[in-house]
C-alpha cells in the first residue's frame, strides 16, 4: 500500500504533493492499473490533513484519468493509464537541461538556480487553478 | 442525570451514609441501653414535671444521669456531625467547578440551568433525608433523659425539633457559596465548616436572648412549675428587699450533711431566683433558630446561584 | 444557494467587569469546513467558543448555530454540538466504563459502538480510571466522548496545547479521521500554528478580542503576498493594496500586503507568503491599524 508524506516546507501546497506522489508511484510501478488507493479516511489518519485535501487530490487524478473513484469501493487506478509516462516528459527534460545551461552561463551557482527555481514553482503552483 | 450525581459525589455520599451509620449505631446501642434501664428501674414514675417529686425519685434519677452523664458529654462533639454531612453533600458540586467539569456536564444534552436546578433539588432532598434521620435518632436516643430534663436544654435542643435540618443546610449552603466564588474545594470545605461553627457557637450563645426568658422567685427546694423539663439558664439564691449578700447568709443554713435547710432559708427569706425557658418555648425558639440559618442560607445559595450563572463559563 | 453556517456571529462582544474579552465579532463559519481560531492567549478564543455553546451569554451582539441561539434554545444547539474545553476536564475518580455510561445517560444521541472502538484503537480498557491516563489519552479520551455525540459541529479548546509533539500529531490524526468519517465541521482553537496549516480550511485570527481575519485558507494565500524591495516607504503601495505589516531595515523593506488584483509595482519583489507568516503579521498588528476584513464568505 502506497505511504503519502507531506513536506511542509517545500511550498507546495499538500494536495499537489499528493498528486505528484501518486503519480511517481505510478511510473516507479509501486501502483499499477486496478491497485486500490487508500482511503480518505486512511490518509488522512496517518498524515493528520484536511479530508478536503485528499478529496482534491484525488478528484484531480480522477479527471486526468489516472485514477478511478468507484462508488462504495474506493479509489483506484486507472486500467488505462500508463506504466512509464517517462517517455512522455523526454522532450520537457531536454528544454529544462537547455535552461540549466542558460541559467549556469548567466552566472548562476546552483544554490541561485534552485532558488529561482522555488520562488517561480511558489508563485506559478499556488496561482493556477485547478485544471 | 441522577446517575451522575450519585456516581460523581460517590465517596461522599459513601463518607454521609457511614458517617450516620456510625452515629445510629452509636444511638441506637446506647440508647436502647438507656431505654432498658429507664424502664426496669420504675422511672417512668419520676418523669412528671411536679414541683415536688417523691423522694425515692431524685435519689433513682441521679444515679441514672450519673451513670449516662458520660454520653450527655457527648453533645458538643455531635453537633459537629451535622456540619460534616452538609460539607459533605456539598463538595461534588464544589469539586465540578473546582475540577472544570462543568465544562464537561454543561455541554452534553442538558442545559445549564437544568443542571444546577437538579443539583440543588437534589441536595436539598439529602439534606432533608439526612436532617430526618438526625432527628429521628436524636429523638430516640434522648427520650429518656428528655423526660426527665425536658429538650429545651442545648444537649437535647440540637438533636431534636427541625433545626439539625436548617443546621446541615447551612453548611452545605456556606461550601456551596465560598466554592461558587472562590472555585477551590478545600478552601470551600474549610471555609464552610468554619462558618458553620461560628455560627452555630453564636446562635448558641444567643438562644437565650431569643426569647425573653422567664425570670422567677421560689422558695426552695423546689422550683416553678415545670422547672424540671426547662432550659435552665441560671439559678441563683436573693434576699429580696435586702441589701444583704444571700450566700454570706446561706453559710448559716448549711446543716451537718452539707444540704441546705429549708426552714432556715425561708426564715431569712433567702428565694432561689431561676433564669428560664420553659418547654412550651420549645417549638418557638425551635423556628426562630431554624429560621435564621434558613435565611442565611437561602442567601448563600442565592449568592452561589448567582455566581454560577453569571460569573462562570 | 449559499452553504448553511454551521456558526454565525453578528456584532457578537463579551464583557467582563470592565473589559471586553470579545468585541465586534461577525463571522459566518460555513458547514463541513475546518477552521482554526487562532490569537494569542486572551485574544478572545476561549470567549468566542463559550459563547457558542451557551456557556455565557452575550453582552453585545448575536451568536447562532445552525441558526439556533445557544443561550435561548440551548436544547437545539447541545445535542448538535460536541465540545472538548481546554485540558479536556474528565471525571479523574471515573473508569472509561465510566464515562461511556456518562455519555450515554446525559445524550439523547450517543454511538456506544463508535466511543468504543475509538478506545479499542487507542489501547485502552474500560477498566481503566480516568485519572491514570497520559495527558495525551485523556485528550483523545475528551475527544471521543464529543465524537461520539455525533455531533454536526465540533468545537475545540487548544486541545493540544498541553500535549507533546507525538501525542499532538495523534490528536490530529484522530481528529482528521473523525472528520472523514462523519462529515461534521471543526472549529479549532490554539495559540499553535505549526499544524495547522495542513488541517484547515478556514481561518479566523483573533486579536486583542477582534476579528483580524477570516477567511478560507486557500483566500487567504491566494490573496496575500509578500513584497521585498530595496528600503521605502509603504504610503504608496498603501494606496493600492491592504498593508498588513511593514518591516524596514537600513537595506530593505518587507511589507506583507493583501493584495487587490494583482501587484504590479517593479520596485518590489511580489512572492507567496505562507499561512504561519500572515498570522504572525496579524498578530504583531497594533489594534487600531486592523485593517477592514470582509466577512469570511459563507
Amino acid at each position: 500500500m502506497v505511504q503519502f508524506h507531506l513536506d511542509s516546507t517545500s511550498g507546495v501546497p499538500a494536495y499537489l504533493q499528493i498528486v505528484q506522489q501518486v503519480r511517481q508511484a505510478i511510473s516507479l510501478g509501486v501502483l499499477r492499473p486496478g491497485d486500490q488507493l487508500p482511503t480518505i479516511k486512511e490518509v488522512v489518519g496517518s498524515l493528520a490533513i484536511n479530508p478536503n485535501t485528499v478529496v482534491k487530490a484525488y478528484r484531480e487524478l480522477d479527471l486526468a484519468g489516472i485514477l478511478d473513484a468507484r462508488r462504495g469501493q474506493g479509489t483506484f487506478v486507472s486500467d488505462d493509464v500508463e506504466g512509464s509516462p517517462d517517455h512522455d516528459y523526454a522532450p520537457l527534460r531536454a528544454e529544462l537541461v537547455k535552461w540549466l545551461s542558460r541559467a549556469r552561463g548567466a552566472g548562476l551557482d546552483d544554490e541561485a538556480i534552485r532558488a529561482l527555481v522555488a520562488s517561480t514553482l511558489r508563485t506559478e503552483l499556488s496561482v493556477r487553478a485547478v485544471a | 442525570m441522577t446517575w451522575l450525581l450519585w456516581r460523581q459525589g460517590r465517596s461522599e455520599n459513601l463518607l454521609v451514609a457511614a458517617m450516620l451509620g456510625a452515629v445510629a449505631a452509636f444511638m441506637l446501642l446506647t440508647g436502647a441501653n438507656m431505654h432498658s434501664a429507664f424502664g426496669s428501674s420504675g422511672l417512668s414514675q419520676c418523669t412528671s414535671d411536679a414541683a415536688k417529686l417523691p423522694t425515692i425519685c431524685s435519689l433513682q434519677v441521679n444515679i441514672f444521669v450519673q451513670r449516662f452523664d458520660g454520653l450527655n458529654q457527648l453533645g458538643p462533639w455531635l453537633s459537629l456531625v451535622p456540619g460534616l454531612i452538609g460539607v459533605l453533600l456539598a463538595t461534588p458540586l464544589v469539586l465540578e467547578l473546582d475540577q472544570g467539569t462543568y465544562r464537561l456536564a454543561w455541554t452534553q444534552s442538558i442545559t445549564p440551568r437544568r443542571w444546577l436546578t437538579t443539583r440543588l433539588a437534589l441536595l436539598l432532598l439529602a439534606v432533608a433525608v439526612c436532617g430526618l434521620t438526625v432527628i429521628a435518632l436524636g429523638t430516640y436516643w434522648r427520650q429518656p433523659l428528655d423526660s426527665f430534663s425536658g429538650r429545651v436544654g442545648p444537649s437535647a435542643f440540637d438533636l431534636e425539633g427541625i433545626v439539625p435540618i436548617a443546621y446541615i443546610l447551612f453548611a452545605a449552603a456556606a461550601v456551596l457559596a465560598i466554592g461558587a466564588v472562590s472555585r477551590r474545594t478545600g478552601l470551600a470545605v474549610a471555609g464552610g465548616f468554619g462558618a458553620y461553627l461560628l455560627v452555630r457557637l453564636v446562635l448558641r450563645s444567643a438562644r437565650d436572648k431569643l426569647i425573653t426568658p422567664l425570670h422567677t422567685l421560689s422558695r426552695p427546694p423546689s422550683g416553678p412549675q415545670g422547672i424540671r423539663h426547662s432550659w435552665i439558664i441560671s439559678q441563683s439564691y436573693t434576699m429580696p428587699g435586702s441589701r444583704g449578700n444571700a450566700y454570706n447568709v446561706l453559710r448559716s443554713c448549711i446543716t451537718s450533711d452539707g444540704s441546705l435547710d429549708s426552714r432556715c432559708m425561708s426564715h431569712h427569706n433567702i428565694f432561689s431566683s431561676w433564669t428560664y425557658e420553659p418547654p412550651s418555648r420549645f417549638w418557638p425558639l425551635q423556628s426562630i433558630e431554624a429560621g435564621i440559618f434558613l435565611v442565611l442560607s437561602a442567601i448563600l445559595i442565592a449568592v452561589a446561584v448567582w455566581w454560577i450563572r453569571h460569573r462562570i463559563a | 444557494m449559499t452553504v448553511r453556517s454551521a456558526l454565525s456571529c453578528e456584532g457578537l462582544g463579551k464583557r467582563y467587569g470592565s473589559t471586553w474579552a470579545l468585541r465586534d465579532c461577525t463571522l459566518r463559519i460555513p458547514a463541513g469546513s475546518v477552521t482554526a481560531l487562532v490569537g494569542p492567549n486572551g485574544a478572545g478564543k476561549t470567549t468566542l467558543l463559550q459563547l457558542a455553546v451557551g456557556m455565557s451569554a452575550p453582552t453585545a451582539g448575536e451568536i447562532e448555530i445552525f441558526g439556533w441561539s445557544p443561550q435561548r434554545e440551548p436544547q437545539m444547539v447541545l445535542p448538535r454540538i460536541g465540545f472538548v474545553a481546554q485540558d479536556h476536564p474528565l471525571y479523574r475518580g471515573f473508569t472509561l466504563a465510566d464515562m461511556l455510561s456518562f455519555g450515554r445517560r446525559l445524550n439523547a444521541r450517543w454511538d456506544e459502538k463508535l466511543a468504543r472502538r475509538r478506545l479499542d484503537s487507542l489501547g485502552l480498557q474500560l477498566s481503566q480510571r480516568v485519572g491514570k491516563l497520559s495527558g495525551g489519552q485523556q485528550a483523545q479520551v475528551a475527544l471521543t466522548l464529543a465524537l461520539a455525540k455525533r455531533p454536526e459541529l465540533l468545537l475545540l479548546d487548544e486541545p493540544a496545547a498541553a500535549l507533546d509533539p507525538l501525542a499532538r500529531r495523534e490528536f490530529l490524526q484522530a481528529l482528521m479521521e473523525g472528520v472523514a468519517e462523519e462529515g461534521v465541521t471543526v472549529v479549532l482553537s490554539s495559540h499553535i500554528l505549526a499544524d495547522l496549516e495542513r488541517v484547515c480550511d478556514h481561518l479566523v485570527i483573533l486579536s486583542r478580542a477582534r476579528v483580524a481575519l477570516a477567511d478560507s485558507t486557500e483566500e487567504i494565500a491566494r490573496s496575500h503576498r509578500l513584497l521585498t524591495g530595496a528600503t521605502r516607504g509603504v504610503d504608496e503601495i498603501a494606496q493600492l493594496h491592504s498593508v498588513v505589516h511593514a518591516n524596514t531595515t537600513d537595506r530593505q523593506t518587507t511589507v506583507l500586503v493583501r493584495a487587490n488584483g494583482h501587484v504590479y509595482d517593479s520596485h518590489w519583489q511580489v512572492s507567496n507568503v505562507d499561512l504561519e507568516q500572515i498570522v504572525l503579521a496579524y498578530l504583531a498588528l497594533d489594534p487600531v491599524r486592523t485593517p477592514e476584513q470582509p466577512v469570511m464568505s459563507a
